[in-house]
């Protein structure tokens, strides 16, 4: 793969992998770090990149090995307990206030689930990802993350009405 | 579509029965005015996820840095940085463990006890003679400390020395007299 190629193909994924290593590492810094090493790692073997049929799937895979890695890291374990994860930022100053809590109600909801669940949830919903490609990236079959994104969404949902029946239940 | 072919649609999406497409639909649905109450919680799952794809990575210089090969990571090059030292560490650990193993095992600097007799009974005669002339050394020794003895005899003399102590005792009982005298002497 030409530099150029490098930079019109791989560079633009940035986004996307920045979005996969936040929902795991839920740090901005920590999320850059990652993904600023995965493609440096790629440009280095640009050459080889040729090979690989899908490149962004690629990436993917990679980027989320690198989370997982630094996740098990006792740095990070460390870390984290020192300083929770980055709050998700609303970008409307406007919204009221309940709908800000929901948001992250949620967040803390998909950050409460197992991390397979939490990647293909993440996957799906907010990368709006097909299938076959998240059971590349996941390698799974594609029953599998089908049931394992139920089961996510059902987590989600449930666990929401469960909150918003009790605060009825409370006022 | 109505409310009920959105409830449908909905639990389809919980089962993760739905297409892309429906989920498109879903999606564009919950983020209109007018949300019964009890989907409330659904409509902010949406609405958040929507949010949450239009997170972006703005950080200054990024394309320049992984183009000029510099990894962005503080954390990993401690990390990589501390794991090299172990291996380092560890290497050399073993080396000297090696090496102390060798010099136990097979001691190369001491001198070593070497077979010099070709005739088992002629090693049996020097080995005999060495021993007697050890021996002999030793009765030279011990033929000097034999005065020692004579220490012993003279102890036995001083022996009648003990019977003084009797004596002694003997005498004490005059201290009696000594106390009835003084009481005499006070009356």
């Amino acid at each position: 793969m030409s530099s150029e190629e490098f930079k019109i193909q791989v560079l633009p994924l940035k986004h996307k992998l920045f979005r996969l290593s936040l929902r795991l590492l839920g740090k901005v810094e920590d999320a850059e770090d990652i993904v600023q090493d995965a493609l440096t790692r790629m440009w280095q073997k640009r050459d080889e990149l040729v090979n690989f049929k899908n490149v962004e799937a690629f990436a993917m895979v990679m980027t989320k090995n690198m989370c997982l890695d630094r996740m098990r890291s006792k740095a990070y374990q460390t870390e984290r307990l020192a300083s929770p994860h980055d709050v998700p930022v609303t970008h409307n100053p406007e919204e009221i206030m309940v709908k800000t809590d929901l948001a992250m109600l949620i967040h803390k909801i998909i950050d409460g689930l197992p991390e397979q669940m939490k990647v293909i949830i993440h996957l799906r919903d907010i990368e709006g990802m097909e299938y076959e490609q998240i059971a590349d990236i996941m390698n799974m079959n594609i029953n599998a993350i089908r049931v394992n994104l139920s089961r996510a969404r059902k987590k989600v949902r449930d666990t929401l009405y469960k909150l918003q029946d009790y605060e009825l239940a409370g006022n | 579509m109505n409310w009920q072919e959105i409830e449908k649609l909905l639990n389809r999406y919980f089962e993760g029965e739905t297409s892309l497409e429906e989920e498109n639909q879903l999606r564009e649905f919950f983020s209109g005015d007018q949300i019964p109450e009890k989907f409330s919680g659904v409509a902010a799952y949406f609405s958040f996820m929507q949010s949450e794809a239009a997170r972006f990575l703005d950080k200054p210089g990024f394309d320049q840095q992984v183009i000029a090969g510099s990894p962005g990571n503080k954390m990993s090059k401690i990390i990589k940085f501390r794991q090299q030292w172990y291996y380092w560490a560890s290497g050399v650990a073993v080396s000297i463990m090696i090496l102390v193993a060798v010099f136990v095992k097979f001691d190369p600097f001491s001198p070593r006890i070497e077979d010099t007799f070709q005739d088992p009974q002629v090693a049996y005669q020097e080995a005999k003679k060495i021993l007697f002339f050890v021996a002999d050394q030793l009765n030279n020794g011990t033929s000097r400390l034999e005065p020692v003895t004579r220490f012993e005899t003279g102890l036995k003399s001083l022996s009648p020395v003990a019977s003084y102590d009797d004596g002694i005792s003997e005498i004490s009982r005059l201290n009696h007299i000594d106390k009835t005298s003084k009481l005499i002497s006070s009356n």
